[in-house]
């Protein structure tokens, strides 16, 4: 009983998400409905012009008769015109047709995409953070684009298929009913047949496709350890290893082919025998003389034209079951709440001293495991406050909470007395200027890249900022200086001159308040030594958060607070808390050991 | 190349060819066959010799089936075993490349090649097998059968086809460069979703999501400004085969009507010739596609053949190598660079005259900034590269006269950034050598691994995920010591493998090395002066050269820089020592 509702509820969901799926792609197709009445206006007109062909070529058949010297020209010449006419205008009409719909469907994307990308970028970072980036960039890159094709596609491809069958069958019954039934019995046998089939091959290519996959994600995971696996002289024993990987993977595409390998010459048999079928009645019919040869020639050429299509309405309702999958994946990802607005009455923060409060502040990114707890501190203006500890002892999200990239479920963050909740965060995360580990440069010139976070900078500026950041004399040894790219993920840069970059950046802002989240673990002793002077100077006048893990470069902050386990089991100076010979002092001596 | 893979299967090909040509052809004749009872058997008005005919082309039907589906069973193997081999040779070759041919052909390269490039030869051998032999005959059948039912007629074919070929190619041609375009505009697009969703903390910091959304809505119009070109050129090509088609066949009727006048062809044979029409569009159709898959799978056969065909470098060459090391003695330096020199590309030397020697049980530390050649001279060591100049000895031995596999076991290994793969802990530390349980347990525990093992459920068969993922970057570090030390190695290098230990587990692990493999020779490049302040020798590297050498205490007196980076790492330790 209890899984027989269990199963219902199931399938109600199921319906209800699709349901989801229809009225979210309603919304975007609606604006677009004259067009798409248009598309299938001349979709329908095309494929009745279409079908005229065959029976006017039946007719001008007809028009020959069947004994020498019996032929009517004009009748012959006008019905092959008529039907050449009849062709060419429905290629036309296709023709317009198929470009009004690329227009109007990738329009459609167009705007999918667009939502579907502000979206993310609207995200909470809660979510972004849990979320791989690739399955996110596959919600636009691939999820919309198979929604896409069904659209610009997959619906036209049924829509006309759909008329062609019921349209011949029509044609082919005003013609023949005897032989129309006749042809018909195939007709369940071929849907029967296809539907067989498909149930039989699906779940072989997705066997394949994950087999394939896996292979793929073997080779590059061993490529990238080539060198260690030579070093180690294992090549045999990976080649080995791979080997039973790409066997799996050969076998897995041969087993789906093999079962394929029916499927076109299964459509053509059925294409075969209808025609011997109508041979042998519609021979017969004629020789009764129920009907003419005319008619038997348009018969066959209709009855040819059947199996082909609904072959494709069936390959074709695979793909949209996919379709409205992967759109029901970019729906849900759209119904993700945004970051929650401001509070109504927040106000923008202006005119900041840098008193930088956290009282009694409490937080969990899951609410088993809290990472923060019952965190206070708090900062005179331009004060340098270093925040040390292991890793998962909390420090990054403690910039997480001060930026509002999160909010804490207890206790209040505030800065010049101000709740953080009180304010704009647009106001409050211009306050701060970021230096994080992970640096983060993008595609562009070099001017762009350091001039990010204030575009309307003059060259000038930039200059200066990059001279306080020693990275100028570097950019300019560069051909084009300031204006040289920074390609695909840098890689022309070393990770200290992305850093000194990123310290640029930062100098250029003109904020009261600072972030330095491990800003030089990535980075070589020597070029650690200029990073080192230029953050020095970026701290200067700034009230500064410094989360780092060598402890040489907290000595100077004004307060050291030591987190474990998200609480603050120290604090004080540098030498006040040697002195005191705690853990502090413990991790410093570890360091030289 | 490709003839090699294929030899093998020769008679099954011919057959598989033979088979399918029989099956295409019973297809081919159907039309002639009803054009036989129409023009023939009807006149006799023969009931039984109707159903007769009939009865063959329900036969010839099913015929065409069975042989159809055969050979393509038969293709489909034929095509999946010939690829597995190539695959599995380009991996094996792919696997013993040398470093510097790995360099030039890059990672990313060589998997696509053994990934999409092999796939696109897969589908160009079926295709071939299948749709080429069918494509083939049915356009040859069809012609035949044309001009056997009326010369005359099918002489509208001949003027047919060149057209209907070069407008098909017309299409492609202009469509083709156009589907490029969309996949690099396509690109470009997914290259602004990643960056934002990595640097998504600056854009929120720095408030410049509307910039950024401005930005994504250029590369979005792109796309679909490229998108709908590249449809509006293929959507051509439906139409204009179309009415070349339709106009050759209302000029059958027309001239068939004139020819059916005079005596000269019979109103069947009319019919006939619509349906080898339409066989014959479709034959050409499929010969367009082949031509195209075959396109594309040129250039993948191409890229594969190249890989396979790599001659082995310089370096792997052993030309009278001794196949066993002798036993470490300790009068003889185990490990020793004679003014060494080296470049990479013949530019710039990334070493330049470097020499010094190495006594079993020793440990050599190497500091010195990126790009000073320190990764250089264990590259070097492991002959991935050979030296230009001067000779580096194991035990006295040129490292150039020495078989490979002699000197593999005595190494352990961890390269900068070095790699796991998705498999147990137990796999990634054994890494195919055989080794028991015991070593691997007791390599954990010295590599202080077996802490953070011990909370895992599974400790040694704990699964990582790829690239160990799962693992937090000193989790990695500690795993891939651990594999290093597994192997009793007589020799140890470690480049950069602690950083990002913290720096208790950082001292915990040196003083486990000292206690427990003093009879190992080790060579220690690190960031961090006390990860060697304690070695035998360090030796400071800059521009390519030894720029200092000798123990900390010398170092400190002798090289100013590295007097620099010691002060600032550890600065106020005297007296934090004094303090404790």
């Amino acid at each position: 009983m209890t899984g027989l509702t269990a199963t219902s509820k199931k399938l109600q969901n199921k319906h209800r998400d699709y349901r989801k799926v229809f009225r979210g792609l309603l919304q975007y197709v609606k604006p677009e409905w004259p067009s798409f009445l248009t598309a299938v206006t001349l979709l329908i007109l095309s494929n009745i012009l279409a079908l005229a062909g065959p029976r006017l070529s039946g007719e001008a058949v007809d028009a020959m008769g069947i004994v020498a010297g019996g032929v009517e020209f004009n009748a012959v010449l006008v019905k092959s015109l008529l039907m050449l006419a009849a062709y060419v205008g429905s290629a036309v009409l296709n023709y317009v047709m198929i470009r009004l719909v690329a227009r109007t469907s990738k329009r459609v994307i167009y705007r999918m995409r667009q939502d579907t990308f502000d979206h993310i970028i609207d995200l909470p970072l809660s979510y972004i953070d849990t979320h791989q980036a690739g399955d996110l960039v596959s919600r636009i890159s691939y999820d919309l684009d198979v929604v896409s094709t069904a659209i610009s596609q997959d619906i036209v491809v049924i829509a006309a298929s759909m008329i062609t069958v019921v349209g011949s069958l029509i044609m082919m019954f005003r013609m023949s009913v005897a032989l129309s039934l006749a042809f018909m019995a195939l007709v369940p046998i071929t849907i029967l047949f296809t539907i067989y089939r498909i149930k039989k091959t699906r779940p072989l290519f997705r066997k394949r496709s994950k087999k394939l996959g896996e292979m793929n994600g073997y080779v590059e995971e061993i490529l990238f350890g080539q060198k260690t696996i030579g070093a180690y002289r294992k090549e045999s024993y990976f080649t080995e290893e791979f080997r039973s990987i790409n066997d799996e993977a050969s076998e897995a595409h041969y087993r789906a082919d093999y079962q394929a390998a029916l499927n076109g010459p299964s459509v053509t048999l059925i294409s075969n025998l209808s025609l011997a079928l109508v041979a042998m009645i519609g021979v017969s019919l004629f020789l009764k003389g129920n009907f003419t040869i005319g008619v038997l020639t348009s018969f066959i050429l209709y009855s040819r034209r059947f199996s082909g299509p609904i072959n494709e309405i069936a390959a074709i309702i695979a793909e949209l079951q996919s379709a409205l999958s992967a759109a029901e994946r970019v729906f849900t990802l759209l119904e993700q709440p945004t970051e929650p607005p401001d509070a109504e009455h927040a106000q923008p923060l202006e005119n900041v001293c840098g008193v930088v409060e956290f009282d009694r502040v409490s937080f969990s990114y899951t609410f088993d495991q809290p990472v923060i707890r019952d965190f206070s501190v708090k900062t005179k203006p331009g004060e340098l406050l270093a925040i040390v500890g292991s890793t998962g002892a909390g420090k990054t999200t403690l910039i997480n909470l001060l930026m509002r990239f999160y909010d804490p479920q207890e206790g209040e963050i505030r800065i010049d007395g101000k709740r953080l909740l009180d304010v704009t965060r647009d106001s409050l995360r211009r306050s701060f200027a970021m230096v994080l580990q992970d640096t983060w440069l993008f595609q562009g010139t070099i001017r762009d890249n350091i001039a990010y976070g204030k575009p309307e900078a003059t060259l000038d500026e930039i200059s200066r900022a990059a001279k306080a950041a020693h990275i100028a004399p570097y950019i300019e040894s560069l051909p084009n200086g300031y204006d040289s790219m920074i390609s695909d993920s840098a890689s022309n840069l070393s990770q200290g001159q992305k850093q000194l970059m990123t310290i640029a950046r930062a100098m250029l802002l003109d904020t009261p308040m600072l972030i330095l989240d491990e800003a030089t673990s990535n980075v070589d002793s020597q070029t650690e030594i200029v990073i080192q002077d230029a953050m020095n100077k970026l701290v200067q006048g700034r009230t500064s958060f410094v989360i780092a893990h060598r402890l040489s470069t907290v000595r100077n902050a004004d307060q050291i607070v030591l987190l474990r386990d998200g609480h603050i089991v120290e604090r004080g100076t540098h030498d006040e808390l040697l002195e005191k010979g705690g853990a502090y002092a413990d991790l410093y001596q570890a360091q030289f050991s | 190349m490709l003839k090699k893979y294929i030899k093998p299967y020769t008679k099954r090909i011919v057959v598989n060819a033979c088979v399918k040509m029989t099956g295409t052809l019973m297809e081919v004749v159907l039309p002639a066959i009803l054009a036989h009872i129409i023009n023939v058997v009807v006149p006799t008005r023969n009931q039984s010799g109707i159903i007769l005919w009939g009865l063959a082309m329900v036969v010839f039907s099913f015929g065409a089936w069975v042989l159809n589906f055969s050979a393509n069973r038969m293709a489909s193997g034929t095509a999946s075993r010939a690829v597995r081999s190539i695959r599995q040779d380009l991996f094996a070759r792919a696997m013993r490349l040398s470093a510097r041919q790995m360099d030039e052909l890059t990672v990313s390269s060589l998997e696509s090649r053994l990934t999409s490039d092999t796939y696109a030869l897969h589908r160009f051998l079926g295709a071939t097998l299948r749709m080429g032999i069918r494509s083939l005959m049915l356009f040859v059948g069809g012609v035949f059968f044309c001009f056997w039912l009326s010369w005359r007629l099918a002489l509208i074919l001949l003027v047919l086809v060149v057209p209907l070929f070069f407008a098909v190619r017309f299409v492609y041609r202009r469509a083709i460069p156009l589907f490029h375009t969309v996949q690099r505009k396509i690109d470009d697009m997914v290259q602004i979703i990643r960056e934002n969703i990595r640097g998504i903390r600056v854009i929120k910091a720095l408030d410049r999501t509307d910039y950024e959304k401005e930005r994504f809505s250029v590369a979005n119009e792109d796309v679909r400004a490229a998108e709908v070109r590249a449809i509006d050129q293929i959507a051509m090509m439906s139409p204009l085969v179309n009415i070349i088609l339709y106009t050759g066949l209302a000029a059958v009727l027309i001239l068939g009507a004139r020819l059916v006048n005079v005596g000269l062809l019979q109103t069947g044979t009319v019919m006939a010739f619509l349906s080898y029409f339409i066989l014959i569009t479709n034959s050409l159709l499929g010969l367009n596609r082949m031509f195209n898959i075959y396109n594309r799978a040129v250039a993948s056969i191409e890229r594969i053949r190249e890989v396979l065909t790599m001659l082995p470098d310089e370096n792997q060459l052993i030309a009278e190598g001794v196949s066993t090391v002798k036993e470490a003695d300790s009068a003889v330096p185990e490990i020793e660079f004679r003014n060494v020199s080296f470049s990479y590309l013949g530019v710039k030397d990334d070493l330049q005259n470097v020499s010094f020697s190495l006594y079993p049980g020793e440990t050599l530390g190497i500091m010195g900034p990126t790009g000073s050649g320190k990764s250089t001279i264990i590259r070097l060591l492991l002959r991935q590269y050979d030296v230009q100049e001067g000779e580096i000895l194991i035990r006295g031995k040129d490292i150039r006269t020495i078989k490979p596999e002699a000197l593999s076991h005595l190494f352990g290994i961890v390269f900068q950034n070095d790699f796991l793969f998705g498999g147990t802990v137990r796999k990634n530390i054994d890494f195919g050598r055989g080794l028991s349980d015991e070593s691997i347990r007791e390599a954990t525990e010295y590599a202080q691994a077996s802490t953070f093992l011990k909370e895992k459920e599974d400790g040694l068969d704990f699964i990582l995920a790829s690239k160990g993922v799962n693992l937090s970057g000193g989790e990695k570090q500690r795993l891939l010591l651990s594999r290093a030390l597994a192997g009793e190695p007589e020799i140890l290098i470690l480049d950069d493998a602690s950083s990002a230990l913290d720096f208790r587990t950082d001292a915990k692990l040196r003083s486990a090395l000292r206690d427990h493999y003093t009879a190992t020779t080790s060579i220690i490049i690190a960031q961090r002066v006390s990860s060697v302040r304690h070695a035998d020798q360090i030796i400071f590297m800059e521009n390519g050269r030894i720029s200092a050498m000798g123990d900390h205490e010398t170092m400190m007196k002798e090289s100013c820089k590295y007097r620099e980076i010691a002060e600032m790492q550890m600065g106020e330790w005297r007296e934090v020592e004094a303090i404790a």
